[in-house]
C-alpha cells in the first residue's frame, strides 16, 4: 500500500513479466519513457493503446503572491500535461469499487439538513402566558366587573410606579401565581360578578342630574369607614383584582379591541373623578351626598363587596392602589385622607414650589403631580389655570426631615423625568 | 500522435520488432495494474509517477437533462509529471 518502486525495480519486475532479459527490460523502459518525455515536449498529445491518453493543456496567466516577499507576480500562461486513462485500465484499477453504479437523485432529495431554527424558544416564552387565555372566559361574563377593575388597573400601574418594564416583571411574576391557582381564580371572579352587578343596581337610584351613573359608587365609598371585617374581604378582592389586573394588561397588549374598551374605562374613571372634584370644589362632601340619598346608613355598608372597591377611588382623584394597603387601618385611612389644598397654577407657578410651601421640600413636588396624574399629561406643561389640589402629606408618607421618604420622592421624581424626557 | 506511431518509432529506436517490443509494453501495463490495483504507484525518474486515487463520492448535475447523479466513490489512475517533464513541456510549447 503507497509504496514506490523505482525504475530498478521495475526493470526486475518487468524482466521477470516478459520472459526477457534486465537489460532488455532496463532499455525498453529508458527508450519507451524518453520517448514519450520526447513527444510531449514537443507539445504533442500522445494516446497509448492500454494506457491512457497525455494531452498538454495551456494554463492561462494568472497574478499570485510570491509566498516570500508578498509581492504580487503573474504566473506566465504555460502548458500542463493532464492524463486520461485508458478504458482498460480505468476499470482495472477501478475493479474494487466496480460495484458502484452512478445513481439518478430524486428531485425532493434533501441533501442539507434544514438549519435549526430558535422557534424553541418560544414556546417556552409563551408558557407563562397561557393562564391568560384561560381565565378569559370567565371575566368575559363579568363585564359588570371590568368597570371596577379597570380602574384598579390603572390605579394599580401608577400606584407601582407606572414605568413599562416594572410592570412586565409584575406581570411576569403574577403570572405565575395565576399559573398555579387558575380556577380558584376564575371561581371567585363569577362569584364576583353577581355581586358587582348588585352594587351597580343599588348606586343607579342614587343618581344625582350632574352625576354620573359611575360616579355613584364613590359616594358610598367615602362614607364607609374602614370596618375591619370589611377590610379583610377587601384584601381577598385586592388580590383578585390584582391577578385580573395583569390579565388584562396582557389583553391590551394583544388585542387592539381590548384596548379601546380599556381606554373607555379609564375615560370613565377620569370623569368620576373629576365630578368628584367639582363637587368638593363646591363644598359637597361625597358623606353629604350620601347621608342625603341614605339617612340611617351605616347599616347599608355591611355589605362588604360594594365598599371595597368604593374605598378604592377615595377622594376623587386620589389614586392609591389598594393591592398595596395589605395591612389594615393606617393605610386604607392615609390613602383617604382629603386634599389639605387646592392651588390653580398661574405663572410662574411650580409643582416644586408647591411641594417646598406644602410639605417643606421641593423634591415632593411628584406627590402633587401623583395626586392630580389623571388630568395631567405632562407634568413639564401643565397650563395656567389649571387646578392642582394638594394631597396631605400623610397620604404619601412625605416627610421633609426623613431621609428615606425623600430618597424615594427623588427616585420617583427621575422615573418621570424619564417617562417624559 | 497514435499508438501506432508512437510504437513504430519505438522499434526503430530499439532496433526489435514489433512482437517482442508489444511484450514488453504489455508487462508494463500488467505491473502498472497489479500495482495500481494494491494502491501503489510506479513512479519513473525524469518522467513521472503513477499514482492510484481514491476520490470521494459527489453529486453532480447532468448539464443536458438537469438531473441529479450520485457519482460513487472510485479509485483512479492519476499521472503526475516529474519536475524534468514538467518544464519542458512548459518550455516547449509547439502551438
Amino acid at each position: 500500500m503507497n509504496t514506490k518502486i523505482s525504475l530498478s525495480e521495475l526493470t526486475d519486475l518487468l524482466s521477470r513479466k516478459s520472459d526477457s532479459t534486465k537489460k532488455e527490460a532496463e532499455q525498453f523502459l529508458k527508450e519507451f519513457f524518453s520517448l514519450l518525455s520526447d513527444t510531449l515536449a514537443e507539445g504533442e498529445s500522445l494516446k497509448i493503446n492500454g494506457l491512457g491518453q497525455f494531452r498538454p493543456i495551456w494554463v492561462d496567466s494568472r497574478t499570485s503572491v510570491n509566498v516570500h516577499t508578498g509581492e504580487p507576480m503573474e504566473i506566465p500562461g504555460h502548458y500542463k500535461l493532464s492524463f486520461t486513462p485508458d478504458k482498460s485500465m480505468r476499470e482495472a484499477v477501478n475493479a474494487p469499487f466496480s460495484a458502484f453504479v452512478p445513481e439518478v437523485l430524486p428531485d425532493d432529495a434533501v441533501l442539507d439538513m434544514p438549519e435549526e431554527s430558535d422557534a424553541d424558544d418560544e414556546p417556552e416564552d409563551e408558557m407563562p402566558l397561557q393562564p391568560v387565555p384561560k381565565n378569559k372566559p370567565a371575566d368575559a361574563p363579568a363585564s359588570a366587573k371590568q368597570s371596577a377593575a379597570a380602574p384598579s388597573v390603572t390605579k394599580l400601574s401608577e400606584k407601582e410606579l407606572e414605568t413599562l418594564s416594572d410592570l412586565v416583571i409584575e406581570k411576569l411574576k403574577a403570572a405565575g401565581q395565576q399559573k398555579q391557582k387558575p380556577e380558584e381564580k376564575t371561581k371567585s371572579a363569577t362569584a364576583e360578578t353577581p355581586v358587582v352587578t348588585a352594587r351597580v343596581d343599588v348606586s343607579e337610584p342614587d343618581e344625582t342630574p350632574d352625576e354620573t351613573p359611575v360616579e355613584e359608587p364613590e359616594a358610598p365609598k367615602e362614607e364607609t369607614p374602614a370596618a375591619t371585617p370589611t377590610l379583610a374581604v377587601k384584601n381577598d378582592d385586592d388580590d383578585d383584582e390584582y391577578g385580573y389586573a395583569e390579565i388584562l394588561w396582557e389583553k391590551i397588549r394583544r388585542r387592539p379591541v381590548l384596548s379601546t374598551l380599556c381606554a373607555i374605562l379609564a375615560a370613565l374613571l377620569l370623569l368620576t373623578c373629576s365630578a368628584a372634584w367639582q363637587l368638593q370644589r363646591q363644598g359637597i362632601s361625597m358623606r353629604d351626598v350620601w347621608t342625603y340619598y341614605f339617612p340611617s346608613e351605616p347599616s347599608a355598608d355591611d355589605e362588604s363587596q360594594p365598599t371595597l372597591p368604593l374605598s378604592e377611588n377615595n377622594s376623587g382623584e386620589s389614586l392609591v392602589s389598594t393591592p398595596e394597603t395589605t395591612s389594615p387601618a393606617d393605610d386604607v385611612d392615609v390613602s383617604k385622607l382629603p386634599p389639605v389644598a387646592a392651588e390653580r397654577m398661574g405663572k410662574g407657578s411650580r409643582l416644586t414650589l408647591l411641594a417646598l410651601k406644602y410639605y417643606g421640600h421641593k423634591d415632593f413636588w411628584v406627590y402633587i403631580y401623583e395626586e392630580n396624574k389623571t388630568r395631567i399629561s405632562n407634568p413639564n406643561r401643565i397650563p395656567v389655570g389649571f387646578d392642582l389640589s394638594i394631597p396631605d402629606a400623610r397620604k404619601y408618607g412625605i416627610d421633609a426631615n426623613d431621609e428615606l421618604s425623600l430618597q424615594k420622592a427623588q427616585d420617583l421624581a427621575r422615573r418621570l423625568k424619564e417617562k417624559y424626557e | 500522435m497514435e499508438h501506432k506511431q508512437f510504437f513504430s518509432i519505438l522499434q526503430d529506436r530499439l532496433g526489435k520488432d514489433k512482437k517482442s517490443v508489444d511484450a514488453l509494453y504489455s508487462g508494463l501495463l500488467q505491473i502498472i495494474k497489479e500495482r495500481s490495483i494494491s494502491m501503489d504507484s510506479v513512479s519513473v525518474q525524469g518522467f513521472g509517477v503513477f499514482e492510484p486515487r481514491k476520490k470521494l463520492e459527489r453529486i453532480s448535475v447532468n448539464p443536458a437533462t438537469g438531473k441529479r447523479m450520485l457519482i460513487p466513490p472510485r479509485i483512479i489512475l492519476t499521472f503526475k509529471p516529474g519536475a524534468v517533464l514538467k518544464n519542458r513541456i512548459k518550455e516547449n510549447p509547439a502551438r
